[in-house]
């Protein structure tokens, strides 16, 4: 017997293994990243033999895992919100195919946002693509909802969604269990191409087959009412974490005169539900970030209170403090009103020491005016320097440079210098498409590839480019030959931690793609420092502050950006914080006035 | 027991570490619990948050003003921690005005040790819920040295 402290995503890679998955694929992202890497753990702990795979993206992800379910196998595809926007080719498709043995698509959705470009509902995606969704409120209940989708999935031949939240996710509880049983899959490809390669006459008949399979799956969703007295006219309706939340809001307010109808599976709605509401008077549908329950309960009753009466805010996470206040406003129970929340959060910024720092302080001294497209990663944090103007989504920056360029160029206006940036991990990601069309459409611009060897952002992720695999080593896909493949004629691979050759390159690069009308790329390739720091042989350069020299001038702290040098107002000097510094010695390059020494 | 912890600071002063250690001695004394912490982003040097709910919770999350602890690993993030804290609340702050466990981090040339150097400190108070033995029994064997340094700090103060 095991006992420990497990992530909501720990708990979920147990219960996937439990139920028996022998693949399981993701793509990381946050709030999801923890998912894999323990499934991975407890596959070597237990000697499971499972395959266990980092995807380049969520689409490539999804199609291996679902090949599997094909074969007979049981498969777990994992990834964020904005990941199945990626993957939702494939799993829109394959909702109507259906599979043979088991598939759950785990998504982690971000309210807040905390990590994320949107607040999309994943419990929204599975009704558009007509398939269940389990929503647990507990990372307890992500174990044993991972096992009961692996179960629906194999009964009814069609992928099943697990839909977790942050709160979930990164939530942590006691956990026990017992050593993982080994299993012994059937696999075996059965032909049938009217089904797995249906033509749009059978998916008109594979529509008919999911649409009753939705409606059989309704009748057997389960739920439970939390009754706190049988003379209670109020009643809550809810799914997932906000179910959480509200019990311990109501003991707060010491309330019995509410009860709490918990859904576990939001979609599709079971039609006995309406039965159970009909006893209540007042009824508040709690859910984030979108109102699934609320549209489907509309059919039996409409006059229910949430998010689309007004009661339930349109956005944002649906934290404790804010059920507390909505509870209590609602239902009319006493509380005192909490503080305003009115102090300062600190802004997220480049770690010290992180090579991106060098690259993006480059790019704006090459080019003051010019315009940067950018992705998703650390380096979206170059924006604290001015250095990041557009964050869209995954791959998006080079053909929005491309873009760009081409609205400037269509009307004959002076082009500014164009940068892009892209983090290695993003370039595989979805980078190669984007500069293939680019490559082809005639684009001009400087895309710099930041290569620090790893996806930092999520927890140090392999890329392709360092053929690490979770089970040993595979084969390594080099970015200067794929960039060389992608029908870039100009590449440069250079430190940018030497920032005055960055400089140069940057400068010599653009001039080159204006002549031309080319795509020029520079790979700026230094590891993440936090991965440096873990090497035994890391050289720390201590450095100190001339003061003498130290003209104020605040170029260090406040263009470079680097958080361990802090300018002092009162003494109108620059000072080193030693308890931050993580001893890259890059800012000694920065100071003009030498004033920043190596000690 | 319930009881609910806050512990907070900025990315990289291991406030995520605290809460691990803080978990793990819960668990070993056979409590519930349940923990939210900061992850993805927002650990880039921005501000973290942990909370830590002992005993019969069902949400990870402390209401504002409901907390009983506040470890607070830097003084720049005070507001944040306090407005989870109930009034009566136990605060205790890294903070020059009190204890520097920072101070004493470089004093000992490794500045990322300041959150086991202020825990070391912390547990010496009687009305921290969690013992010496039960702490110094999880810590990883690096840490354990720095555990001392801020406990025997403690005494002299």
């Amino acid at each position: 017997m095991h006992k420990e402290i497990l992530l909501g995503n720990e708990a979920v890679a147990l219960g996937l293994l439990e139920g028996g998955c022998n693949v399981i694929s993701a793509y990381p992202g946050t709030p999801s990243s923890e998912v894999l890497p323990y499934a991975n753990h407890l596959n070597k702990k237990f000697n499971l033999q499972r395959f266990v795979e980092w995807s380049v993206n969520e689409k490539s992800a999804f199609e291996l895992a679902y090949a599997n379910a094909i074969a007979g196998g049981n498969s777990a595809v994992i990834m964020k919100q904005v990941g199945l926007n990626v993957a939702m080719d494939p799993l829109m498709s394959a909702a109507y195919i259906g599979l043979k043995g088991a598939m759950v698509v785990v998504v982690a959705d971000d309210p807040g946002p905390y990590s994320s470009q949107t607040e999309q509902d994943t419990r929204f995606a599975a009704m558009f693509a007509k398939l269940p969704v389990l929503d647990p409120s507990t990372p307890q209940e992500g174990r044993e909802f991972a096992k009961k989708a692996l179960k629906i999935s194999n009964k009814y031949e069609i992928p099943v969604i697990l839909r977790l939240t942050n709160r979930v996710s990164h939530g942590k509880q006691d956990i026990e269990y017992e050593e993982i049983p080994k299993i012994n899959l059937d696999i075996k490809f059965e032909k049938n191409p009217q089904r797995w390669a249906a033509i749009p006459r059978f998916r008109y008949l594979q529509h008919i087959e999911l649409n009753n399979k939705i409606k059989k799956l309704a009748n057997e969703n389960e739920y439970s009412l939390k009754k706190y007295n049988d003379k209670n006219k109020n009643l809550i309706i809810t799914s997932g974490c906000c179910y959480s939340h509200i019990i311990d809001s109501l003991k707060y307010l010491n309330c019995e005169k509410v009860d709490v109808l918990k859904l576990d599976m939001p979609y599709p709605l079971n039609i006995e539900v309406s039965d159970i509401i009909n006893n209540y008077e007042n009824i508040l549908i709690i859910e984030e970030t979108m109102p699934v329950i609320e549209y489907q309960i509309l059919k039996y009753r409409n006059n229910v209170d949430g998010r689309l009466t007004g009661i339930i805010p349109g956005e944002g996470e649906l934290s404790i403090d804010k059920i507390v206040k909505i509870v209590s406003e609602y239902f009319k129970i006493k509380f005192v009103q909490f503080p305003e929340f009115n102090t300062k959060s600190k802004k997220p910024e480049l770690c010290p020491g992180c090579p991106h720092r060098s690259s993006f302080y480059a790019i704006i001294k090459a080019f003051p005016k010019g315009i940067y497209p950018s992705d998703i990663g650390c380096y979206t944090l170059g924006l604290n320097m001015n250095a990041v103007d557009t964050c869209l989504c995954m791959g998006a920056t080079i053909n929005q440079a491309s873009g760009f360029y081409h609205a400037f160029k269509s009307q004959n206006k002076e082009i500014p210098p164009i940068v892009a940036t892209i983090g290695d991990s993003t370039f595989y990601h979805s980078g190669v498409t984007a500069l293939i069309n680019s490559v082809y459409n005639k684009s001009a611009f400087v895309l710099v590839v930041l290569d620090n060897g790893t996806t930092a952002m999520t927890g140090f992720q392999p890329t392709p480019e360092s053929g690490i695999l979770n089970s040993g080593h595979g084969n390594k896909v080099p970015l200067k030959e794929v960039i060389k493949g992608c029908g870039i004629e100009k590449i440069h691979v250079l430190n940018p931690n030497n920032i005055n050759e960055m400089i140069e390159c940057l400068k010599e690069c653009w001039d080159y793609s204006v002549k031309n009308e080319k795509i020029s790329v520079i790979i700026a390739k230094e590891p993440c420092t936090l991965l440096k720091l873990r090497e035994k042989d890391y050289k720390f350069i201590k450095i100190k502050i001339n003061e003498d020299k130290c003209t104020g001038c605040r170029v260090c702290s406040d263009k470079f950006q680097c958080p361990s040098l802090i300018y002092d107002e009162k003494r109108k000097k620059v000072f080193i914080d030693y308890s931050t510094c993580n001893g890259c010695g890059v800012c000694v390059q920065v100071c003009k006035f030498e004033a920043i020494e190596i000690e | 027991m319930n009881k609910q912890i806050i512990i907070n600071g900025v990315g990289g002063q291991g406030v995520i570490f605290l809460s691990q250690i803080l978990s793990k001695v819960t668990l070993n004394k056979g409590f519930k619990i349940k923990v939210a912490e900061t992850l993805g982003m927002a650990r880039r040097g921005g501000s973290v948050i942990s909370f830590l709910k002992i005993g019969d919770y069902n949400s990870p999350m402390i209401i504002p003003k409901d907390g009983d602890i506040l470890i607070c690993l830097h003084e720049n993030e005070l507001d944040n921690g306090l407005y989870y804290l109930k009034e009566n609340g136990k605060i205790y702050l890294n903070s020059n005005k009190y204890f520097d466990a920072t101070q004493v981090a470089l004093k000992h040339n490794n500045p990322k040790m300041t959150n086991v150097i202020f825990l070391g400190y912390i547990t010496k108070d009687r009305d921290f819920p969690f013992s010496y033995e039960e702490i110094i029994e999880v810590l990883p064997e690096k840490s354990k040295n720095y555990f001392d340094i801020g406990y025997h700090e403690s005494k002299s103060n």
